[in-house]
């Protein structure tokens, strides 16, 4: 039973950590505290939910689909309301997206009505059985594609003259400039990834999760959790900080029970807040 | 003196108002009243010490709850100064923690806690709060309509506390923290005490918001008091209206109060756009992007930021033309 | 500066604007309501969830009001007038509710209301519709609570939590191999009123509660907390859950392979019409404790489902149904007052009896309708009515097989 818990823990983990990631990517150049993230997720669920409806698409096929249109949607959103207040004080940069996470949620209210709707997929319900232990096939499937996103993402940011760019925004972006990368650019553009990363997380999340128009709201504050706990704006530190909530919460609701799972998440991430403030695996002291 | 003179104007029209307007406006300024009192706290802490608490509903859950329980032992009128106690004193626990966390990380930790009351008030402390099945709270007056005075004396008493502070040695100490914390510190204001002193302050009268709230309600639940609508809904009226400014969250809780009202009754025949409802929330949300970003010091900041310029334009062109 | 100046001025300028043309059309609309109530139509108020967390089942309750306003214009409305529903929204919570019940009453002029659809608000427009001595015809909040405020205005058509955790003791108690039993409940007021309401049955009855759990609907996994009602093997389970958690229970019991003789629950998630759909074969042997079914022996249950059905293209559950009998309770209510007072109608709810295709209406002095309960069993994908035996459609399948031995 320890065994299929801490399995359960990594699968849920996994998912969590895809929601955490394209925060950590945005907050982690910008410092922007994005309130609507978890609306851009409850977005990327709805993309792959009209995929599957009106065009029969697989929802793991239509991560590509989700991506481009969250991508477009972020650059859109940045373009013509977060970049003309970047400098404004942070608390605007919370009441702004908080007024677009309620637009979101009630755009699709209004295009799809508050009915939960989910998917129904053939192995859907199917579980693969290794070793004692009971893995369902849908939570697998999205495990591994996050991880593939993970990589991907972490290479792009490593390998690629983009990605070294949007590092030296992250540490400094008025130096940055000086050296003569186009940070205007560059911004809008890691917003844009950022959003399509959570258009992603949606699709995935939408196999093992109904979605509704208030879906979003709870995920937003988890995917702060997730990146704080990982170490700021890192995409590794995110996975493993994913992973970490989905263990925490696992355990603690299958030996404490039910409702503890969310308490100690929540005092987990006050702990490390207090004693370790720049993440569990986070290099400086923000 | 001026501002005085203004605000007392501004009692004197409220006190008026009931004798000419009906009950239902009595009902929405009753809560302009509440949510613009917990806005004048909040202000104290988000405004003026700079510090954005997301999770002011935490003080406002624990003065409903902390009144619910104890007014049927010890009477109403202890019961409200017990309950905004008992909030004030959670304050230094959870000002302990959050405050040593500074900008985008104190407010998080501040929802993070008031998250965590809302969890617990809902499964684990349930043997006293009854869960989400629902605690009922003893009225504060006999007469239904009478909480628009109460909801009125509760404003009036956050106003002049907040506006005390603010404009006294407390408030400049609290505005140089907004500023510059590390400057602050190294020009001898003890910073962390000030803070906390702002926080215990807020966290008093919000909890006595959280008690007449209740009270008017009749009934709670861990979600109406501890949700983060309520936390949220205060941040929104007291940025909205301008943080760090006197008046800023009446004018907030005024125009949303109305923005909302107004919304949820003048669509309803609208029926091509779908959901009616999902429509003025829709708007709700647009008004408020619109504001930050055209009025980005809310707007009670804004009119005076431009005020000011005006006048030092004047002095200005004067100087001039010496 | 210039450009900047005049945005500022257009946002102030809308601010303003919406100010004041709110009070403006609020004040429009009340003086119609008023005065059309006196000519030839008699306007209802109506709370519900249209948005946020329970919609889907503000919108079940809306199309049983459509329905039954539909059926009754036709057949030439109450008093001879016209009868119009003013809708409004509680966006799920409670303080709304109570903001609604302010708007219904002072603005609108609303002698009666019709009362929202969760239990929470369910308190909250109770509570403060008794201080403006205004009737409420609560029809689908089942916490126990709503009914024990001591107010003399409100009116609960649906069975109770604890007519649902009665009745499936007795169910219990009659096949007499139940001795121990796991709650499993959603956190909100409709979990947390079933869960207290089954722990005093069980315990009357001499079932071990051996476990009680509460999840929240928002929940991406539920295989944890299963895992842990799997280890102390009770014989029931019971659930109270609102919709696709309820699906996502099923299914992941299945995939633990959580076994048990009664899969129970208090109807809602495990009552609505797409629940078999959705589980599929998950769904089959779970035992719900619900208020009403197409199957129900009522005059006017089949051509209820039919009709539904024909308007708006899916079958309804008992939501539906507990709204559209609410409406004809008002409407016979207000006949009976043979006006639209308040008081009268309150007197004439009082000592109200008639027979509705909910089954037969007759409050209480707490304002408390005895209808009963129904249990319903999926067998093959299908609802069926397997207790009491009187209303049965069909024969009670237990135990449960393991899900090994399920073909």
């Amino acid at each position: 039973m320890f065994l299929q818990t801490i399995v359960d823990g990594i699968m849920l983990g996994g998912l969590y950590a895809i929601i955490g990631m394209g925060l950590a990517v945005v907050f982690g150049t910008m410092r922007i505290i994005n309130f609507a993230h978890g609306q851009f997720v409850m977005v990327g669920m709805y993309i792959s939910y009209a995929c599957f409806q009106f065009l029969h698409i697989d929802p793991y096929l239509s991560i590509g689909i989700s991506f481009v249109i969250s991508f477009l949607l972020g650059i859109l959103v940045f373009r013509l309301t977060l970049k003309p207040i970047l400098h404004a004080p942070e608390m605007n940069h919370i009441l702004l997206t908080a007024g677009l996470g309620l637009m979101l949620t009630n755009l699709s209210q209004m295009v799809f009505n508050t009915n939960q709707l989910t998917v129904n997929l053939p192995y859907g319900h199917h579980t693969i059985h290794f070793l004692h232990v009971e893995v369902n096939q849908a939570y697998l499937l999205s495990f591994i594609i996050a991880g593939f996103v993970a990589l991907f993402l972490f290479l792009f940011m490593l390998k690629t003259e983009t990605g070294r760019s949007i590092r030296a925004i992250s540490q400094n972006s008025s130096s940055s400039a000086l050296m003569g990368i186009p940070v205007n650019r560059i911004t809008t553009l890691v917003f844009g990834l950022g959003i399509a990363i959570a258009g992603v997380a949606g699709t995935l999340l939408l196999p093992v999760h109904y979605v509704d128009p208030s879906v979003g709201d709870s995920f937003s504050l988890l995917a702060f959790i997730i990146v704080v706990l990982g170490g700021m704006g890192s995409i590794f530190g995110a996975g493993i900080g994913g992973i970490l909530i989905g263990l925490i919460w696992s355990l603690s609701s299958f030996y404490l029970g039910g409702s503890y799972g969310d308490v100690l998440t929540y005092i987990m991430f006050l702990l490390v807040l207090l004693l370790k403030p720049s993440g569990l695996f986070g290099r400086s002291r923000v | 003196m001026k501002k005085w003179f203004v605000a007392c104007l501004i009692l004197i029209l409220c006190v008026l108002l009931p004798f000419v307007t009906n009950l239902y406006y009595k009902q929405i300024l009753f809560y302009i009243f509440i949510f613009g009192g917990v806005g004048l706290a909040w202000n104290l802490v988000g405004g003026y010490a700079g510090q954005i608490s997301l999770g002011h509903a935490v003080f406002f859950g624990i003065g409903a709850y902390s009144f619910a329980l104890l007014a049927p032992h010890t009477g109403v009128i202890l019961g409200i100064v017990l309950a905004g106690l008992v909030s004030a004193i959670s304050a230094v626990p959870i000002g302990w923690i959050c405050f040593r966390l500074r900008g985008p990380y104190f407010s998080l930790a501040t929802i993070a806690v008031a998250q965590l009351m809302n969890v617990l008030a809902t499964n684990q402390l349930k043997h006293w709060t009854q869960g989400a099945a629902g605690l009922l709270v003893p009225n504060v007056v006999k007469n239904p309509d009478n909480y628009y005075w109460v909801a009125l004396g509760f404003a009036a008493l956050a106003f002049g506390i907040v506006t005390r502070m603010a404009t006294s040695k407390t408030g400049y100490y609290l505005m140089a923290i907004r500023e510059d914390e590390d400057t602050a510190q190294t020009i001898t204001v003890n910073t962390p005490l000030y803070k906390l002193y702002a926080l215990i302050v807020s966290a008093f009268l919000t909890g006595i918001g959280g008690v007449v709230f209740a009270a008017n309600l009749g009934s709670i639940q861990p979600n109406d008091v501890f949700g983060g609508a309520i936390s949220n809904q205060v941040v929104f009226l007291a940025i909205l209206g301008g943080a760090g400014t006197i008046y800023g969250p009446l004018v907030g809780a005024f125009i949303l109060e109305f923005a909302s009202d107004y919304l949820k009754n003048s669509v309803g025949s609208l029926s091509f756009i779908g959901d009616p409802n999902a429509f003025a929330f829709f708007v709700y949300g647009l008004l408020i992007v619109l504001v930050v970003m055209f009025m980005p010091a809310g707007i009670v900041g804004t009119l005076e930021n431009r005020w000011k310029r005006r006048v030092n334009y004047g002095i200005a062109r004067v100087s001039r033309s010496q | 500066m210039k450009k900047h100046q005049t945005k500022l001025v257009s946002v102030i300028g809308l601010a303003a604007m919406i100010t004041l043309t709110g009070c403006g059309s609020s004040s429009t609309s009340s003086s119609q309501a008023s005065s059309a109530a006196d000519k030839n139509t008699i306007t209802l108020g109506v709370i519900t969830s249209i948005t946020g967390g329970d919609s889907e089942f503000g919108k079940a309750q809306k199309e049983g009001y459509e329905l039954a306003l539909q059926e009754i214009n036709k057949n030439g409305g109450i008093l001879g007038k016209q009868v119009k529903l003013e809708y409004l929204d509680d966006k799920s919570s409670a303080q709304e509710a109570a903001k609604d019940v302010d708007q219904l009453v002072n603005q609108d002029h609303m002698k009666l209301i019709l009362g929202p659809y969760s239990s929470g608000s369910a308190l909250a427009v109770v509570k403060k519709a008794t201080t403006y001595k205004v009737p409420v015809i609560v029809p689908t909040a089942t916490a126990a609570n709503v009914t024990e405020t001591g107010s003399k205005y409100v009116f609960r058509l649906c069975a109770t939590s604890d007519d649902y955790a009665k009745a499936m003791v007795e169910l219990f108690k009659k096949q007499g191999d139940v001795k121990t039993l796991a709650i499993v409940h959603e956190d909100q007021n409709f979990g947390a009123s079933a869960d207290k309401a089954m722990k005093k049955f069980a315990q009357e009855a001499g079932i071990q509660v051996v476990d009680d759990e509460s999840y929240s609907t928002k929940d991406l996994d539920y295989k944890p907390l299963l895992n842990r009602v799997k280890q102390k093997h009770p014989d029931a389970i019971y659930f109270a859950s609102y919709s696709k958690d309820a699906v996502a229970l099923m299914t992941q019991a299945k995939e633990i392979d959580l076994n048990a003789k009664y899969f129970t629950a208090a109807g809602t998630g495990f009552s609505v019409g797409s629940f078999p759909k959705d589980a599929g074969s998950a769904a089959d042997y779970t035992l719900a404790a619900g208020q009403w079914d197409a199957s129900a022996k009522w005059k006017g249950s089949k051509e209820f489902d039919q009709n539904i059905f024909k308007k708006f293209g899916d079958h309804p559950s008992y939501h539906d149904m507990e709204a559209y009998a609410s409406l004809y309770t008002a409407k016979a209510a207000i006949e009976k007052a043979g006006s639209l007072d308040s008081q009268k109608i309150r007197d004439a709810l009082a000592s109200i009896q008639l027979d509705t295709a909910f089954g037969p209406v007759k409050f209480d002095d707490k304002g408390q309708n005895a209808h009963p309960v129904l249990i319903t069993q999926v067998q093959n994908g299908k609802f069926v009515t397997v207790y009491p035996e009187s209303a049965a459609t069909g024969q009670l399948k237990v135990p449960t097989p393991a899900w090994k031995d399920r073909k």
